[in-house]
């Protein structure tokens, strides 16, 4: 007797994948997608929130440099610190007779 | 359409098709719940270039093909580590089969079926997926697969013809 050809032992295991059969998808997966959807909103955060915290870093950075730069300027103004102010003199007396 | 249309429209076909990538009721639910995550964040920046059913088959057979890679990966670092194996290539992707659509009568050859089809590379998997699992034309299997008939023709001469080689081998064994 006559063997099949390949391709053709080939056709016949691949029609056994057209039986296959479509199932339905699990009821519970869209209550776990909306969950999931729902979780991530709260887990994120809102862009006004982030605007927010943004403007109240950069008025405290500009508030934090101004009182920097006027600092400066007035210990410029006023004192000039003198070098015994810095380097402290010593009172200590060491007598070598 | 709104998301809820959306998804009883589609839920069906993308659990459908993450089940003949993965053979696994479980793997196919958390990439199918994956997928209509991906839908629901993209949907304002589909463009209607293709079809809204072509968009999502794109979608979860990227996500099919993302979940076998990170699967794979997980299972070779894990046998590297345990086992100190001298090639991690080697392992290959085992999977516990359990594919609610396969008919009980049909299982073991369906099964043999889907080992060699694992093996194939995954463009040759697509095609057969498509064209004889989920019935589809030449023509939309190639507009799914952004490719020419003639590519997709081509593909699937090859993916036969490797088909048949690793059935041939594995019955040898």
């Amino acid at each position: 007797m006559k063997k099949p050809s390949s391709k053709k032992q080939m056709k016949d295991k691949l029609e056994i994948l057209a039986k296959i059969q479509k199932v339905n998808a699990p009821d519970e997966m869209y209550g776990n997608i909306l969950s999931i959807i729902k979780n991530r909103k709260n887990a994120t955060i809102s862009m006004t929130w982030i605007r927010s915290a943004a403007a109240a870093i950069l008025i405290l950075i500009s508030v934090e440099g101004y009182m920097i730069i006027t600092g400066d300027f007035k210990m410029n103004q006023n004192t000039t610190p003198s070098i015994e102010s810095i380097i402290p003199s010593s009172n200590n007396l060491l007598i070598y007779d | 359409m709104n998301f809820q249309e959306i998804y009883s429209e589609h839920s069906n076909l993308v659990f459908n098709l993450a089940l003949h990538y993965l053979q696994n009721k479980e793997d196919a639910q958390e990439v199918a719940q994956d997928v209509f995550m991906k839908v629901y964040n993209k949907i304002h920046s589909f463009k209607e270039n293709s079809s809204l059913k072509t968009w999502i088959y794109r979608i979860t057979i990227n996500t099919s093909l993302d979940f076998i890679k990170a699967k794979k990966r997980n299972k070779r670092i894990f046998l590297y580590s345990a086992l100190q194996i001298d090639d991690p290539n080697r392992v290959i992707h085992a999977v516990n089969f359990d594919h609610p659509g396969v008919l009980m009568e049909d299982k073991e050859s369906v099964e043999k079926i889907f080992q060699a089809l694992n093996k194939l590379p995954v463009e040759q998997k697509t095609v057969v997926i498509l064209l004889r699992l989920e019935q589809k034309t030449q023509a939309e299997t190639a507009d799914i697969m952004l490719k020419t008939i003639k590519a997709v023709e081509s593909l699937f001469q090859r993916a036969k013809k490797n088909l048949n080689t690793i059935l041939n081998e594995n019955e040898g064994l």
